[in-house]
């Protein structure tokens, strides 16, 4: 009997396997489009039948985009605004989750409502008033007014998602630790930190990416050249005269590496955050 | 699940998991207990406060902006000279007696329940995957999800008008290699067959934080908790149904919700794809009407209109979800 | 700033995450005090803007540092001490940025828009007036009239012309000997016939044109109409009136559905030139000619370096082969901000940028096209540009209207030369239709 039942679990393991290799195949196609055009020669990548291997391998549009005026200040600074953002937004986000699930607090639940409703505003109909905000205290073409700009519309959704997983975290554990002498802070940080680390990753790559691939408030807040980010960079790639494709797909494959290593730093971290969690009942 | 203890320690402040779900108990009868009220509210608003700070001194002036323009007859004259010319409600009667603001509606309605449904369903379903298989498919299948999440929008878009073109699309060529007649088939012929494209690329660029995220929650699961369970028997099902879905629904809540915002404001991925032609293609959700209100016709203030109705729509729509995930504070833990 | 960028780049949030050793305020403050040591950088900028820095705004891909460091250079010999700041502009997200900075209290003091553009952005009252400098700026009374048409408003001057562009028929002179077209056709009626030549020459092409011609690319379409003695809208005490459904407008958009449907292949009548880009159909030998500018003459020999020597250009042909069909000009202004401090400095830069002697060097270094008539005599001597330079003689523009960015915007003549080539209602009847459109969105914002 256990023997079927095993045999039966193998075989759906098997079949969830080949769901899980056509899923990874859909994801990653529209990507591997993108790099194989990197690596094809212009005249390639419209040609009547594809071609599904680079086949006139040529790093010619690699070398063209690290060539290109400012790459390296604009990846310097896309690392610079994105890293500090992002680390202010968890710092910040994760206070403000503890605060409003770890304390009655008056007016915590209008404070989450609001800052939901902040996020329905479509970012389009912000980016005017909010540059005319900042240019009202010398905020514009700085990274500070860039980096606060990322940091405020990123904090609503990590804030809603701390919250979720700060209150999964059961509070006796705090308890326990502040019983052993631990003061309430160092409670929070010691034992509600650690295990709230998954939710921090997952936020933390979120506020990441929507923060590494903004073009629009970027565009318009920055203003000398070698202060702009990458996606402002990668829009060199279109003129008035035509847009060079390969040279624009090399160039979006340059900017996602940072993302993929940035996701191969932190992705023990997930699983360490998933046997933390195993400590706590 | 009898894990959150039942006994309030005054030196922890009060847990909210805990306390009375009226409000009223809170509220200080005698003065000195207000006094330590006062007290115990400065540490959580200490904590609260740099959020406070950031988004009402960093957001709070543009949306109040976009809400006064809203009211105003606003050009391109007026908003470089900075020059206000109040309209009353003009804006809005014009938004709400306009053709297009009923076609507008009916569209975004489709195209953010599909595009939401799908992508809740997906990404829940591989997240769940993702727990049920080994590591190496596991990450592998992150690893994936992440390509595909990083892709800036630019790229993806452009990547994926190249897929469905007309001539030389792989799409069409795979296709038409497995005998159907697709040869030369336009995608984008149609409002609905171009819908159905977007839709796939939102879907394709949404699952992947939707599973993360649901993933992540999922670890929050004590692995023992569940094995309980299923020693006292319960099925597969019903361990997720009782012990699962518990605690990951207000993460699920949160990611619908989220989802059903940022679906109605989809304006990138529209505007690409169409190649900036989603009025010829009748293509032309909410949040890509307020851009051409706003922007190709220079009507600011008409655009804002449409803005500040599209979250008054939002808040229709999600409203009993938001007051469930802001009440489940009470209840959950 | 390298303090800034070492104290905030190497401080990666991740390094810690495992033992939280800091508290969270400590290193928030670390956070903050990193930031505050970037505001200098914002000092700096702002107080070097405002006393000797001249800002300009430059579109991407254009006039390059080659010619506008020469500019600079007279520049500051009119001006010792100044510095010029050139900022290279994204043609992306380029009308919120503009609107943006020409609102704020730090504007660009001149900069480049696009001549169809330059309309909405004259009746902004972000612009100065320039009509008063006009007999002091060179070639003034020899503009382009394609340039300088969109730049006035209402007896008001507000852009200078700084560069142009036209679209000659590209062809492969092999393709048209094989088929034994010896010579280029003079009128649009021999245009059909050697299409017809050339289909049967290369009927064994998959999906082959012979003028591969999208059905939105109406810089292309206008001509035909113009030929015909069309026009878009026409003024009339002061409003403006749509003519596309004139008898002169309706001939030319019916020539314009028989040369596309004839000519090209019926999956061309709803797309632009960028998806496909005709210049690789035309590379890989799918198509005998294209519509396109100088520019595209390059991106074809990118694509297939086989076709350098056989690239050849000529006039779109008009009705009669006296006259070639008048061209769109396409190019930029160059505008001054009014709430600039520098007005007196950035005018002296536009007249340098717009003088001869650097328009010429534009030409030549940059392949552009100068801004003036009396200038055009130069593309004799530049490889490939002649027929561009003939073409711009007889040139053609839009309504000078601020409404007309609305109608750019919203692709009413996209869709109106797409209806027409994919036939599904009669010429007449779409083009009425967009007449009415045409009658409100020009006369809009007025």
């Amino acid at each position: 009997m256990a023997g079927t039942k095993s045999t039966r679990y193998r075989r759906a393991t098997w079949f969830w396997r080949a769901v899980a290799a056509v899923f990874v195949v859909i994801m990653v196609f529209p990507v591997y489009w993108m790099v194989n055009s990197a690596f094809e020669p212009n005249g390639q990548i419209t040609s009547l039948t594809p071609s599904f291997f680079p086949v006139h391998f040529t790093f010619h549009d690699f070398v063209d985009a690290v060539n290109r005026p400012w790459f390296w200040d604009d990846a310097r600074n896309s690392l610079v605004v994105v890293c500090s953002a992002v680390a202010l937004v968890l710092v910040v986000a994760f206070l403000a989750a503890t605060a409003v699930t770890r304390f009655r607090l008056r007016g915590a639940k209008p404070f989450l409502v609001l800052i939901l409703v902040v996020q329905m505003v479509p970012s389009t109909a912000l980016v005017i008033p909010l540059y005319l905000l900042l240019d009202r205290y010398h905020l514009t073409d700085n990274y500070l007014g860039l980096i606060l700009t990322y940091v405020s519309i990123t904090l609503p959704f990590t804030i809603w998602a701390l919250r979720g997983f700060v209150r999964a975290v059961p509070v006796d554990l705090e308890e326990a630790a502040m019983v052993d002498g631990a003061s309430r802070f160092g409670a929070f940080m010691r034992i509600l930190f650690p295990l709230v680390l998954p939710g921090l990753i997952t936020t933390g790559v979120f506020s990441f990416i929507t923060a590494w691939n903004d073009f629009l408030y970027v565009n318009v807040i920055m203003q000398q050249n070698y202060h702009q980010t990458l996606p402002v960079w990668l829009f060199s790639f279109s003129t008035n005269t035509g847009t060079d494709y390969g040279g624009l797909m090399a160039g979006c494959t340059i900017m996602s590496l940072p993302v993929v290593v940035f996701f191969l730093l932190v992705q023990r971290r997930i699983v360490t955050g998933m046997t933390a969690g195993a400590v706590k009942g | 699940m009898a894990r959150a203890p039942a006994v309030t320690r005054a030196e922890v402040g009060r847990p909210i998991g805990t306390a009375p779900a009226s409000s009223a108990s809170s509220r200080p009868a005698r003065p000195g207990r207000w006094r330590r009220s006062v007290r115990r509210q400065l540490l959580p608003f200490a904590l609260l406060l740099p959020a406070l700070v950031l988004v009402a001194g960093v957001l709070g002036y543009p949306i109040g902006q976009l809400v006064a323009t809203s009211f105003q007859q606003l050009g391109l004259f007026q908003l470089i000279s900075h020059h206000v010319v109040w309209d009353g409600l003009a804006n809005y009667r014009q938004v709400l007696s306009s053709g297009q603001f009923g076609r507008s509606l009916l569209q975004t309605l489709l195209f953010v329940a599909t595009c939401v449904g799908l992508t809740m369903l997906f990404g829940t379903g591989v997240a769940l995957l993702m727990k049920r298989l080994g590591k190496v498919i596991r990450t592998a299948m992150s690893l994936a999800m992440l390509l595909a999440w990083a892709m800036p929008t630019s790229a993806s878009s452009i990547v994926w008008s190249w897929l469905f073109e007309t001539e030389w699309g792989v799409v069409n060529y795979m296709l038409s290699g497995l005998g159907l007649h697709f040869t030369n088939h336009n995608w984008f012929a149609s409002s609905l067959s171009a819908y159905g494209v977007i839709t796939a690329m939102i879907v394709w660029g949404a699952v992947p934080f939707v599973a993360l995220t649901m993933y992540s929650a999922f670890t929050l699961v004590p692995p023992d908790l569940s094995e309980a369970a299923a020693v006292d028997g319960a099925t597969p099902a019903v361990v997720f149904r009782r012990v699962t879905m518990p605690i990951v629904r207000p993460i699920f809540v949160l990611l619908t919700v989220l989802s059903i915002i940022w679906d109605t404001n989809v304006f990138n991925q529209v505007w690409f794809l169409t190649g900036g032609r989603a009025q010829v293609l009748n293509v032309v959700p909410l949040g890509v009407w307020q851009y051409i209100e706003a922007f190709s016709s220079q009507q600011y203030g008409l655009g804002a209109a449409v803005a500040v109705v599209t979250v008054f729509l939002l808040l229709a729509a999600t409203g009993y979800y938001i007051r469930a995930m802001v009440r489940s504070g009470e209840v959950a833990s | 700033m390298i303090e800034g960028r070492k104290a905030l780049g190497s401080r990666g949030f991740l390094a810690r995450e495992t033992q939280v050793k800091k508290t969270a305020i400590s290193s928030a403050a670390v956070a903050l005090a990193a930031l505050t040591a970037l505001s200098p950088v914002a000092a700096t900028t702002a107080s070097a803007q405002s006393s000797h820095t001249l800002t300009v705004w430059l579109m991407t891909g254009e006039i390059t540092p080659a010619v506008s460091n020469q500019v600079n250079a007279a520049f500051q010999k009119e001006y010792p001490g100044w510095k010029v700041n050139i900022e290279i502009q994204q043609w992306s997200g380029i009308s919120t940025k503009l609107i943006a900075g020409l609102a704020g209290s730090n504007p660009p003091d001149a900069m480049e828009m696009g001549n169809t553009d330059v309309s909405e952005f004259a009746a902004s009252g972000g612009l100065e007036n320039l009509a008063r400098y006009r007999s002091q700026l060179p070639n003034s009374s020899n503009w382009l009239s394609g340039l300088e048409g969109p730049a006035a408003y209402k007896g008001g001057l507000y852009g200078v012309p700084l560069l142009a562009g036209d679209r000659v028929v590209i062809y492969n002179k092999a393709m048209f000997a094989k088929a034994g077209i010896t010579s280029p056709p003079k009128t649009i009626d021999q245009l059909l016939n050697d299409g017809t030549a050339l289909k049967n020459a290369f009927r064994s092409v998959k999906n082959f044109s012979p003028l591969y011609f999208p059905g939105e690319y109406w810089y292309a379409g206008m001509p035909i109409v113009w030929s015909y003695g069309g026009q878009i809208a026409v003024q009339k005490g002061g409003k403006w009136a749509g003519a596309l459904s004139s008898k002169a407008s309706l001939a030319g958009l019916q020539e314009f559905q028989t040369v596309q449907n004839d000519l090209s292949v019926p999956a061309s009548r709803t797309v632009n030139t960028n998806a496909p880009d005709q210049d690789s159909v035309f590379a890989q030998g799918r198509a005998a000619m294209i519509v396109g500018g100088g520019w595209e003459l390059g991106a074809i020999t990118a694509d297939n370096k086989k076709l350098t020597g056989d690239l050849g250009t000529f006039v779109f042909p008009g009705v009669t082969a006296s006259q070639p069909a008048p061209v769109f000009i396409g190019g930029s202004d160059i505008g001054i901000a009014a709430n600039s401090p520098n007005k007196a400095q950035a005018l002296a830069w536009v007249k340098l940028m717009t003088s001869p002697k650097y328009q010429l060097a534009m030409a030549k270094v940059d392949g552009l096209m100068p801004n003036a008539k009396s200038l055009l005599s130069v593309g004799k001597t530049l490889p490939n540009q002649a027929d561009y330079y003939k073409a711009a003689a007889l040139s053609n523009f839009t309504p000078a209207t601020p409404g007309w960015a609305t109608v750019e915007a919203d692709n009413v003549m996209e869709s109106l030369f797409s209806q027409v080539a994919q036939g599904k209602q009669n010429v007449a009847t779409i083009a009425k239709s967009v007449d009415n459109q045409l009658n409100t969105l020009l006369n809009a914002h007025q």
